[in-house]
């Protein structure tokens, strides 16, 4: 694939712009620059998706346009590890080519922990994630029918962290007795996907067809340690979309998919692994009568079915399996917008959803059900300021796990203010209330008040300032269980958790000259989350108890700060100086391996053609 | 009080829904299908003869030639062509009323369809009166979509006249789709996100904004289809399966961002606890090193020992492996 890809890319480079004959339809830009990276500790969190290494930077880009031909070339390398090409060829309306790849490391950054026996102390950890796509649509006759083929590739290939509870019996290397262990294990799982489909004209009716298939893999050569296996997949699938028009009074649509996936592994026994299937329809009707009015309506029927084999024989011992759960989800959902005036209108929305299990062997109810309903009314005052208000009403029924609320009430107020030509600001506030009473639950209350706000002004013609900032508080309360329900072991403590992000930023920037501009981005971002129950330490029954350090260790407590100073000078009209200085910090209070900063020094020169 | 508190709020949103409805009323659908018509009075005249009195519009016409739309369709589908007057409407009498404004040359364009302030629904029937007769899928569950009831119109995404791109470039999507989801803007710099902001995830990567079978315009069926079309390795079919939560990833993820590791709603190990009861043992509270104590105390985070919490297929209680 990576070798295709590098063919392609330079035949359509050099043979398009050949076919290409009119004047000067061609616009080629080069931007040769150097990344320079300074590290301070552990950048993982301060610079997630990124190896931090100094690294030529490069980015070409070439479009070239006619009557009958167009094509755009991008080929953008970042960094080391990082960079991303993109070509599109189109020959009128009969052929569409584009192929896209996409490349990034993945800093992943855990570290040493002294609560575990680390097998392989000191790595670093990074996957590299590649991805590949390839689409081509053609249009074979005059009449409106498209072929389309899509290919694409994705890997995750590298290292990371496997933590696991083991013993002797487990690997003689391991000690004998139970533990936490933690090792570097390598990866390389590669997915593969093809689809043929069409899509046409036929009458009043559009339809699309696709039939797909995915094959995923793990390439690791750790054929002799099955703990890091991750699982061989096939899939087939099927859908089809069939529509009327759009533009009339009635509208209706159809959707229907069915997927098919085969875990490909085996036992020792040569038994073969699970296997599911999964089929969903989806039926559109909608209704507009009149300019004022809108009516929708959606159904839709889901069915998941899992087959498991009975047994498992891993090490010379067969396993139970689980036996597994299917089930059937019903929905429907009603829209209605009414326009009461221009710029002004109300809207409201129904939906019901509906879920039956079968097979259930574990603590899930077999039917569990959630109705909601929806009034959202939208204005805009004097033309300057546009006004939303929404308020939603959510319940479950036989909530499906113990952390759903039986109940929810969710409040949004949206308002967005053009003071003038050159100063505006939104502010958009969500105030969430949950509630249960049912005794299947551990969800107690939950409270979540969001506040997000934007301001932006233009002071004088040549500057620019946007300021941003986020305020999300949650107050949840929850129980917290020991021991089987109805035995002397058995006592609940109610725990509160209070979670608390915090964001801030601020942006401008300037024209300095008619060459020059000036940019800077400074950002503050704090979370906070304790997590208290109630501390005990004790024997209840004949059982030991312990919830001593539970808040420490779900206590989230960082702040992460960065900032950006860029220009760019115009040397002519053809060349441009860019040079960008970034710092970024993140310190984590409760776990300081965890902190660490990344300075940047980026200089390029873009020339066009 | 509060009843009277109710009735009062009622009454003036009434009042005030009342006004607005005489001052700025919404016309029928046969006025709107007048108005995209175009004017009556004038006829075609092709690009050419529109441009060639003022130029003013030529940076336009150069970036519509050189996009897909100028060589969309062969003219010997008998299609309707596609030129400037194909959505502004007939342009003879814009172009006999030429006058001169501030020194320069200026269209009548009051004869012209007055896209800019015809509702959305109305400026999609400018786009839909083509895009229904050439096939595009993508459009097939616009109809009843969020997107489409919330009136939003082809043109604010899709932005003809900027550029050559008819389609949203990569680049300029994400700020593109904040311009109205703003908080999700803040959500996605949270410390564990996607990466989006890095440029290499957009939003049509998970969503699809012209309309989808699911709440949220998904791009595939439901969350976890959606999920597990880049995390294959987390979707399974297991032998050993973490029950029918795999359903919805959303039960335990914040897909745009989160203050904790790996996108989760809570740090472990209370996301856990939520719903499973916590360790108790018969015998000591420690851990490290010492067999048969290992469910007293919560030393570690779950997933440190139920590392497959997705499923496995090696055997092991509880996701052990």
């Amino acid at each position: 694939m990576k070798k295709i890809t590098v063919i392609l890319f330079f035949i359509l480079c050099f043979a398009i712009p050949l076919l290409a004959e009119e004047e000067k339809p061609h616009e080629i830009t080069v931007e040769p620059g150097y990344r320079f990276y300074s590290k301070d500790k552990n950048p993982a969190l301060a610079d997630e998706y990124s190896n931090s290494t100094s690294f030529p930077y490069i980015k070409f880009e070439a479009k070239g346009y006619t009557e009958d031909y167009k094509y755009k070339l991008l080929l953008d390398i970042n960094e080391k590890e990082n960079y991303d090409f993109d070509i599109h060829a189109y020959y009128k309306d009969t052929l569409r080519f584009e192929l896209t790849g996409l490349y990034l490391d993945h800093n992943l950054g855990f570290k040493d922990n002294t609560t575990m026996f680390n097998l392989t102390p000191g790595e670093d950890y990074f996957v590299k994630f590649r991805n590949q796509r390839a689409a081509l649509k053609y249009k074979p006759f005059l009449e409106p029918f498209h072929i389309r083929v899509n290919a694409e590739k994705m890997e995750r290939e590298g290292d990371f962290q496997k933590r696991f509870y083991g013993n002797a019996s487990l690997n003689p290397s391991y000690s004998s007795s139970d533990s936490i262990y933690s090792r570097k294990a390598p990866v390389n799982y590669v997915t593969n996907l093809g689809s043929v489909g069409m899509d046409g004209l036929l009458g009043g009716v559009s339809f699309f067809v696709e039939a797909s298939k995915i094959t995923a893999r793990d390439e690791a050569k750790l054929s002799d340690d099955l703990l890091f296996k991750l699982p061989q997949l096939e899939e087939n699938a099927f859908s089809l979309k069939l529509n009327s028009n759009q533009a009339g009074k009635i509208s209706v649509a159809l959707a229907v998919s069915r997927k098919e996936r085969d875990n490909e592994g085996y036992d020792e026994a040569g038994r073969k692994g699970a296997k599911s299937s999964y089929n969903n329809s989806a039926f559109f009707l909608s209704y507009y009568p009149d300019s004022s009015l809108k009516l929708s309506f959606k159904a839709s029927y889901e069915d998941y079915d899992q087959d498991n084999p009975d047994k498992w024989r891993y090490n010379s011992t067969d396993y139970l399996t689980t036996s597994y759960t299917s089930y059937v989800r019903k929905s429907a959902q009603i829209n209605a917008k009414y326009n009461i005036a221009t710029n002004t209108y109300l809207a409201a929305e129904l939906k019901g959803k509906e879920l039956d299990r079968d097979n259930i062997t574990i603590f899930m109810p077999e039917k569990s059900s959630q109705s909601s309903a929806k009034l959202l009314f939208s204005t805009v005052l004097k033309n300057k300021c546009n006004v939303k208000v929404s308020q939603t009403y959510t319940h479950n029924n036989n909530p499906s796990y113990k952390n759903i609320a039986e109940n929810a009430h969710k409040t949004n107020l949206v308002i967005d203010h053009t003071v003038s030509d050159d100063m505006s600001f939104d502010v958009n506030a969500t105030y969430l209330l949950e509630t249960s009473d049912e005794a299947f639950t551990y969800f107690v209350e939950n409270k979540v008040k969001t506040i997000n706000a934007n301001f932006y002004y233009v002071p004088t013609e040549n500057i620019n300032v946007g300021v941003y900032g986020l305020v999300e508080i949650q107050d949840y309360k929850s129980d917290l269980e020991f021991g089987k329900q109805s035995t002397a072991e058995h006592f609940v403590i109610r725990t509160p958790y209070e979670a608390k992000t915090f964001q801030f930023g601020i942006n401008a920037n300037k024209k300095l000259k008619v060459k020059q501009d000036i940019y800077g981005d400074l950002f503050y971002l704090r979370g906070y989350g304790t997590y208290t129950p109630e501390n005990f330490s004790g024997v209840t029954g004949s059982y030991v108890y312990d919830t001593t350090g539970l808040s420490k260790l779900a206590a989230v407590d960082f702040y992460q700060y960065g900032l950006l100073l860029g220009t760019t000078y115009k040397l002519s009209v053809k060349d441009t100086l860019k040079c960008e200085l970034g710092y970024k910090d993140h310190n984590e209070k409760a776990e300081s391996a965890l902190s660490g900063s990344i300075k940047t020094v980026f200089v390029a020169w873009e020339r066009k053609w | 009080m509060r009843r009277f508190g109710v009735l009062t709020f009622i009454l003036i949103f009434l009042t005030a829904c009342s006004y607005l409805k005489e001052s700025k009323p919404i016309l029928k659908q046969s006025d709107y299908e007048r108005m995209i018509a175009g004017s009556f009075e004038a006829d075609y005249i092709g690009t050419d003869n529109c441009l060639f009195k003022c130029h003013q519009h030529d940076k336009i016409n150069d970036n519509f030639n050189k996009s897909v739309h100028a060589s969309q369709i062969n003219k010997e589908t008998m299609l309707p062509l596609i030129n400037c007057e194909t959505c502004h409407g007939p342009g003879s009498k814009a172009v006999d009323e030429i006058k001169i404004v501030n020194g320069r040359p200026q269209c009548n364009y009051s004869s012209l369809i007055d896209l800019k302030r015809l509702p959305a629904g109305a400026k999609n029937l400018t786009c839909l009166k083509c895009h229904s007769l050439v096939s595009t899928p993508n459009l097939a569950l616009w109809r009843g979509s969020a997107h489409d009831m919330a009136g939003v119109a082809c043109s604010d995404c899709h932005r003809l006249h900027v550029s050559p791109n008819q389609k949203v470039l990569h680049d300029e999507q994400f700020d593109l789709c904040t311009g109205c989801h703003k908080k999700i803007k803040t959500e996605v710099k949270n410390v564990s996100h996607h990466p989006i902001g890095e440029k290499k995830l957009v939003c049509t990567d998970c969503h699809n904004p012209h309309g989808s079978v699911t709440d949220k315009l998904l791009k595939r069926e439901n969350v976890r289809e959606t999920c597990v079309y880049c995390h294959k390795e987390k979707g399974g079919p297991f032998t050993f399966e973490h029950a029918d939560l795999m359903d919805d990833c959303n039960n335990c993820h914040k897909p745009h961002g989160s203050i904790n590791d790996n996108l989760l709603k809570k740090r472990e190990p209370i996301l856990c606890l939520n719903c499973h009861s916590g360790h108790h043992s018969a015998s000591s509270t420690s851990l490290q090193g010492l067999s048969n104590t290992k469910k007293a105390k919560l030393y570690n985070r779950c997933t440190d020992c139920h590392g497959s919490i997705h499923g496995t297929d090696l055997p092991g209680k509880k996701m052990l492996r």
